[in-house]
């Protein structure tokens, strides 16, 4: 029997069901000096705004019990120079090109997602309206079933591409993620990180620079399998899952749990090579278990 | 591990030995291969075993000799205190070599390493000696007890070599600063490692900032340019140090 990695995925066809995560694959080419490429089905790019933004001061990562916080501040070139400066490079990585975009405004999301969709090389357009490491914006717009739902129809009637929404843990997810969907959204994308604090009580404050960071790594993997799990037995909808994934056999669990793909984050950048070593698993996984396809497993824990 | 693709290498390295060299610093030897790397480079390292650490963590490479890396470092954090325990034997996911170098193109330069500044500028010393360039180089130490310099340092070097302590237990008592404005015109190519005080007042001291290559020490989360975890100040605004950098010229780089 011939396994088949390919999967459509919140519209977007896919060779293998492995992603990089948004924020943690740089702009998307700078691992091609590191690894083959082969083993991912797209690439995820770090989120991009409409104007630069230089992000926020150091220290922006730390290392804590089981994971790291950060607080990067989605430093970026501004949706301008990213088509100048990585456009070209993007195009000729001949792979779906999902670019995580975030605005400070429905009207910021609108005009960034618009020029993005003109550009032949990009897939989808991944919304970020749960980063915890801004002010303004993100998360800001994404606790809101209301604001959820408006942002995300305005961006799917002005671009001609799958929009998919990327979303953090909260107890209102199913909510949010049925305004993602009313609104247009093909993908869901959950988790982004949790929100989270770092403090240093010697010196009595918050660690980080921009003091607000997000919390990720393999603890995270519990808690995103418990939302992919409510989200698709609710909706039957496209689930790409994310959070603490590590390995292939993490990855197999996201697909049971109702994922069609995941995104690998943080571990990627601890080991570039888990795409290569998630994607030998889960072959050797889907011939031993006599399945032909990842899809053939969605969803199917008996809980 | 060997990708013959790629320059840029990530596997594991077996430790070939790890041990203290003076009081404060160590000296890891990972056996690894011939590679070809630019002095300034770097390494990342893991240092524990997950949940002990998570990330990997950047060491100067030192040098290369019979395919055997050299790290030299200190106990800074969790991170080197946990890899300080590492054995002979154990197998370390490494990725490597990254970053930017130094240029070495001219004829004389004046090597300026404050601390573990010394393995960026050691490598330095190295290549400029095996290409017959003229040098000088000047380490600072708190205290001559810190590190054993004649196990770390070989012979040819060692006589090129102005050791200055904080302490006065060795060589001239001062900063390798104080030591510095002996030797300083105006004109000379300057390569600096250390700790960022001693950047910054390095940068105030020297006549043209342009001729000064730095190495910055920044807290790092990939290493590899994917997550901008360790971007620093510049002209041109805030740049990746493990991708742009470690080495910056001192006009380019931009101190708070």
């Amino acid at each position: 029997m011939n396994v088949d990695l390919k999967v459509e995925a919140g519209g977007v066809k896919l060779r293998t069901p492995l992603l990089p995560a948004s924020g943690t694959f740089g702009m998307g080419v700078e691992l091609k000096k590191i690894i083959d490429y082969s083993p991912l089905g797209g690439i995820v790019t770090k989120g991009i705004s409409l104007k630069p933004r230089e992000g926020n001061p150091q220290p922006r990562i730390w290392e804590v019990r089981c994971g790291i916080v950060n607080s990067i501040g989605l430093q970026n070139p501004g949706v301008h120079e990213f088509i100048r400066i990585y456009g070209g490079e993007l195009e000729k990585l001949k792979l779906p090109v999902i670019v995580n975009i975030f605005g400070e405004s429905k009207k910021e999301y609108c005009k960034i997602a618009e020029i993005l969709s003109k550009e032949k090389w990009v897939s989808a357009l991944e919304l970020n309206l749960s980063c915890p490491n801004v002010r303004k914006g993100g998360i800001e717009f994404g606790g809101d079933k209301r604001s959820v739902r408006e942002i995300t129809k305005a961006i799917c009637s002005c671009v001609n591409v799958p929009v998919w929404v990327k979303l953090s843990h909260s107890s209102n997810i199913l909510w949010l993620v049925e305004s993602a969907l009313s609104g247009g959204a093909r993908g869901i994308v959950l988790l982004n990180t949790l929100p989270a604090l770092v403090i240093d009580i010697k010196e009595k404050k918050a660690i980080l620079g921009g003091k607000r960071g997000g919390f990720s790594g393999p603890p995270l993997k519990y808690i995103a399998l418990r939302d992919v799990w409510e989200v698709y037995s609710h909706f039957n909808c496209d689930v790409i899952g994310a959070g603490g994934i590590t390995s292939g056999e993490d990855a197999v669990e996201f697909f049971l749990a109702g994922a069609i793909a995941v995104q690998i984050g943080t571990f990627s950048m601890i080991n570039p090579h888990v795409f290569e070593e998630a994607r030998n698993f889960i072959e050797k996984y889907l011939l031993q278990n006599n399945i032909k396809s990842p899809k053939e497993m969605r969803g199917k824990i008996e809980c | 591990m060997r990708n013959e693709k790629k320059d840029i290498f990530l596997g594991e390295l077996e430790v070939d030995g790890n041990e203290k060299c003076g009081d404060k610093f160590l000296w890891l030897k990972l056996k690894a291969f011939p590679f070809k790397f630019t002095p300034g480079q770097f390494l990342m390292l893991q240092t524990g075993n997950f949940p002990s650490t998570f990330l990997n963590r950047p060491f100067a490479i030192a040098g290369v000799k019979d395919g055997k890396i050299d790290i030299i470092y200190k106990i800074a954090g969790k991170g080197t205190e946990i890899l300080s325990h590492r054995k002979k034997g154990e197998k370390l996911r490494a990725i490597f070599p990254l970053g930017r170098g130094f240029e070495l193109k001219e004829n004389k330069y004046i090597l300026l390493a404050g601390g573990t500044g010394i393995a960026s500028i050691l490598p330095c010393a190295r290549f400029l000696e095996e290409n017959k360039k003229e040098f000088i180089f000047i380490l600072g130490l708190k205290s001559v007890r810190d590190v054993n310099v004649e196990k770390i340092i070989e012979p040819g070097i060692l006589e090129k070599t102005c050791i200055t302590t904080e302490d006065g237990s060795y060589g001239r008592r001062g900063t390798a600063l104080d030591e510095l404005k002996k030797w300083h015109e105006g004109n000379e190519e300057i390569i600096a490692g250390g700790p960022e005080e001693m950047l910054k007042n390095l940068l105030k001291i020297v006549k043209n900032k342009r001729k000064v290559q730095l190495t910055l020490e920044v807290r790092m989360g990939c290493g590899t340019g994917v997550c901008f975890s360790c971007a620093v100040e510049t002209v041109r605004g805030r740049k990746r140090a493990c991708l742009e950098g470690p080495v910056f010229r001192g006009d380019e780089v931009v101190f708070k």
